[in-house]
């Protein structure tokens, strides 16, 4: 890694920061969370490769890196899955407290 | 007792020296001590539980005391018993020294990581003199949340123990990347190292989400944020997705390194290498990473949706394809092997058909169409038993054994230890088996009184938990004594290759005078330690008397 | 030739002992991926049942203060990983100013979060749903949701800033203090990793809570 490879890496980072900054003021409809999630991947990617150095170091060190990712990806894929295929619900929009915990606020003391 | 290579680990008796000792083999005492510590307490929690359960009326517990007693008892069996028990104790160890190395990576930190089991023990404990609490092991929200018992302070403790997990699996890690003695490559490691370096992979990787989501019930419980609170915009399912997710992989934490045991055991006493290597080295991979993929089968009934459980139903088949590789290459290496049927082979044979015999019912589970049925029934209490006593811990007892003497110098009697483990494994038939049949016939969990016509089932139950008590106690004494009394064992008594027998035992402080070479595979029963009783047809030169290795090789010769 | 370096005994170097405090490092940074990762689950899980709600939200949020907030530690992680090359180029005067000036900006952005912090409880919005901004809200409920998540997820950040900037605080002064060194570099490489990953937690908290706006 050279001083220049740094500058490099992050004036990288600075324009993907503005693209995602100014694709924020824009409608890009169904495409705002792959546009911004892959582009913050992107980033990260940077960061990781080039300011952590792991491009230079071996494979148990991005093994274990890709690995965490990987099984998030997993975690989050699976629990939105669930939650997107669920049928429709009927669930109120304003705050409001159960009985139970009316009871349990009053037992306990601490109120809303 | 001194030898070239220096004085035994067990020299120095100090209470200083044990309190701040960094030796990995102390370590590994401490940890088994403390966590035999708490399988005893976890025990005694069982033991009330089944007396209580003697009759359908309430004897000598209220509902309430009874639900704080159930989730004591799994607080403890899980986080301060199975989770840690064979890698701390067994793994910090036996790790280094089958390794050829002298020392764990970071040796404070393991010293650190048994002070947080301590710390996050006693925290977890001290919420029982706050009269503990009700929710199950499992703290599902919205009753967690809200719950009025102590609930903060167990929730803190497992906590903390999941940091003491974590910094004993980065430990491991490192260590099997870093200090493995030259020469020795991934496919020349023992393979209870790879089971170990599987554990530390699934604890390093799960533990982390779980810590996360019993501090957000202990933030909801403390604050009131309702983060799970459907009238706030919360999902209590979602509470079970990141539950599960840490808490499946957390069985594989608890079977994979008693396959570990296992395939250690099988190898030394058939006298003879694995079948295949490669499949069990591969294996365990197979389940570390296939484990994490099949949470959602704990949530069949909660509400999550259909699609969901038909993919976790799927990809909870593909787990037991690896563990039936293992039990195939197990009991293909016992063919045509020289037995020694001792007290460890016979737990090892315990653990065959009681883990064989529970993972299929886990399969059975694992079927969405079948647990809607069995959800919350005694036939889960019964299948997860099956594999966490008659798997994980029956295993813990073979280990025992089989390193009682290489970390006491001294041998147990055995026919003391043949007879305990049969009332072991017949206690154990008799508590869990009515179990199975008391799921079918729709006795639900976590209750603490049930329909007259059950009783006989949960009377033969309670029967046999006193047997099996009676079993583990008659263990411990002859253990305790033979630490002190027992003959001198030599250094391999068992006359296996692998390599934590090229040592002396007790092994010496530094484990090895300098950087071993191994020229043998650690299962190589061709070259080296022939069967004494000159039955097996593997051929091999005679050995020094207490089967030491051919000498030269733990001298640390310079051959490469 | 390099003088010799003392290392652990049970090491067969100090190069292999700096290899082993590296791998150490990864693998604890993969555990904390997990551990702030559970959070941007129950976020993807909920914002997927209240797409709307959760896009005005972020419309409302403190935009241009957090978005300050991205260049901070962006430029906070260059100024840790050059200090890291000079430390290795032996230049370690002018590695400890970088972390001194990572620092600097590590409690620049604990300054501005405390800013919005206060900001947003002026208009009474509170973690749990609590607060007066809540009761004017026709989707309470899933704003409820969307702000107590903000305030644990950036305000666990923000825990990991402080940890981060006590941390490079010991390391700058050990390394001009001549005990971490170019030979001995590892407490700074390892106080430089963490900090990386403090930054990279938020490139994914940013457009979670600021950018996200369904085109507002």
């Amino acid at each position: 890694m050279t001083f220049g490879k740094y500058l490099g890496t992050y004036i990288g980072l600075l324009l993907l920061t503005g693209l995602t900054f100014g694709l924020s003021f824009v409608s890009v409809g169904g495409w705002e969370w792959p546009l911004a999630l892959g582009i913050a991947l992107v980033k990260a990617g940077l960061v990781a490769a080039f300011f952590m150095h792991l491009v230079e170091m071996s494979a148990a060190h991005r093994l274990a890196g890709a690995a965490a990712a990987v099984l998030l990806a997993i975690l989050i894929l699976l629990a939105v899955a669930d939650v997107a295929t669920r049928p429709e619900e009927e669930l109120g929009p304003a705050i409001h407290t159960a009985p139970f915990e009316r009871d349990h606020a009053a037992r306990t003391g601490r109120g809303e | 007792m001194t030898h070239p290579a220096g004085p035994s680990y067990l020299e120095e008796r100090s209470v200083r020296s044990w309190l701040f000792t960094r030796d990995h083999k102390r370590i590994g005492v401490l940890f088994l001590i403390a966590t035999a510590l708490m399988m005893a307490l976890g025990g005694i929690f069982a033991l009330l539980l089944r007396l209580e359960l003697l009759t359908p009326r309430p004897m000598f517990m209220s509902a309430d005391s009874y639900n704080r007693l159930f989730t004591l008892h799994g607080v403890t069996m899980v986080w301060l018993f199975l989770i840690p028990s064979i890698p701390t104790a067994f793994g910090n160890f036996l790790l280094p020294i089958m390794i050829g190395a002298r020392e764990l990576a970071f040796p404070r930190w393991n010293l650190a990581s048994f002070y947080l089991y301590c710390l996050g023990a006693l925290v977890t404990l001290f919420s029982m003199f706050l009269g503990g609490t009700d929710t199950g092991w499992t703290f599902y929200v919205p009753y967690s949340s809200k719950t009025p018992t102590a609930i903060v302070p167990v929730l803190v403790g497992v906590f903390i123990l999941g940091w003491s997990t974590i910094i004993t699996g980065i430990n491991f890690i490192t260590t099997v990347h870093t200090l493995r003695t030259r020469g020795m490559t991934w496919m020349r490691m023992p393979l209870f190292v790879w089971a170990i370096y599987g554990t530390s992979v699934i604890q390093v990787l799960a533990t982390p989400v779980l810590g996360m989501t019993l501090a957000l019930v202990a933030v909801d419980h403390w604050l009131d944020w309702g983060l799970f609170d459907p009238g706030r915009g919360g999902d209590p399912v979602i509470f079970q997705h990141l539950f599960w997710f840490y808490s499946h992989p957390a069985v594989y934490i608890m079977i994979l390194p008693a396959m570990g045991v296992v395939s250690e055991l099988v190898t030394t006493f058939s006298h003879k290498n694995p079948l295949s290597y490669l499949a069990i080295a591969v294996s365990t991979f197979g389940i570390a990473f296939v484990g994490f993929l099949t949470w959602g089968h704990h949530m069949f009934t909660a509400g999550m949706s259909t699609f969901d459980a038909g993919a976790f139903g799927v990809l909870s088949m593909l787990v037991a394809i690896f563990s039936a590789i293992k039990v195939s290459t197990w009991v293909g290496t016992m063919y045509r092997g020289s037995i020694s049927f001792k007290a460890p082979l016979a737990y090892v044979f315990a653990f065959l058909f009681l883990f064989v015999f529970g993972g299929m019912t886990g399969v059975a589970v694992a079927t969405m169409s079948l647990d809607v049925h069995w959800h919350d029934t005694y036939f889960v209490v019964a299948h997860f038993h099956f594999i966490m006593v008659g798997g994980s811990l029956t295993a813990y007892l073979g280990a025992l054994h089989y390193w009682f003497p290489k970390i006491t110098g001294r041998m147990y009697p055995e026919r003391w230890a043949l007879a305990a483990a049969l009332l072991v494994f017949g206690g154990f038939v008799l508590t869990f088996v009515p179990q199975f049949l008391l799921g079918n016939l729709g006795m639900p969990r976590r209750y603490h009184s049930y329909p007259e016509s059950m009783q006989a089932l949960h009377t033969i139950s309670t029967g046999g938990s006193w047997a099996l008590f009676g079993g583990l106690s008659i263990t411990l004494s002859y253990l305790l004594w033979a630490a002190r009394r027992g003959r001198l064992a030599g250094d391999n008594p068992w006359y296996s290759a692998s390599y934590e027998w090229y040592v002396p035992s007790p092994p010496p402080k530094h484990n090895w005078p300098a950087t071993p070479c191994f020229e043998l595979d650690p299962y190589d029963y061709t070259t080296y330690a022939p069967d004494p009783r000159g039955k097996s047809d593997v051929g091999g030169a005679p050995d020094a008397p207490g089967g030491a290795p051919p000498a030269g090789d733990a001298q640390g010769a310079a051959h490469g | 030739m390099a003088e010799p370096v003392e290392h652990a005994a049970h090491f067969e170097s100090a190069e292999r002992q700096g290899q082993a405090a590296t791998l150490g490092m990864w693998v604890f940074l993969a555990s904390e991926v997990l551990f702030f990762g559970a959070l941007f689950v129950i976020y993807a899980a909920y914002r997927t049942r209240e797409p709307r709600a959760f896009a005005e939200a972020v419309a409302e949020n403190t935009f241009w203060w957090g978005s300050g907030n991205t260049l901070v530690l962006l430029t906070s992680s260059l100024f840790i990983a050059l200090s890291v090359h000079m430390l290795r180029s032996s230049r370690a005067r002018a590695a400890c100013w970088l972390v001194g000036a990572t620092v600097f900006l590590g409690m620049l952005f604990l300054g501005i979060k405390s800013y919005e912090y206060v900001e947003h409880f002026r208009h009474g919005i509170y973690p749990g749903g609590q607060g007066q901004w809540f009761a004017d809200q026709p989707r309470a409920a899933a704003m409820a949701a969307f702000w107590t998540l903000y305030y644990l997820m950036t305000g666990l950040h923000a825990l990991h800033v402080i940890i981060g900037v006590l941390l490079l605080s010991v390391i700058g002064w050990c390394v001009a203090r001549r005990r971490v060194t170019r030979l001995a570099p590892q407490a700074l490489e390892n106080g430089a990793m963490y900090w990386h990953l403090v930054d990279i937690v938020w490139l994914f908290l940013w457009p979670c809570f600021y950018l996200t706006n369904g085109g507002a």
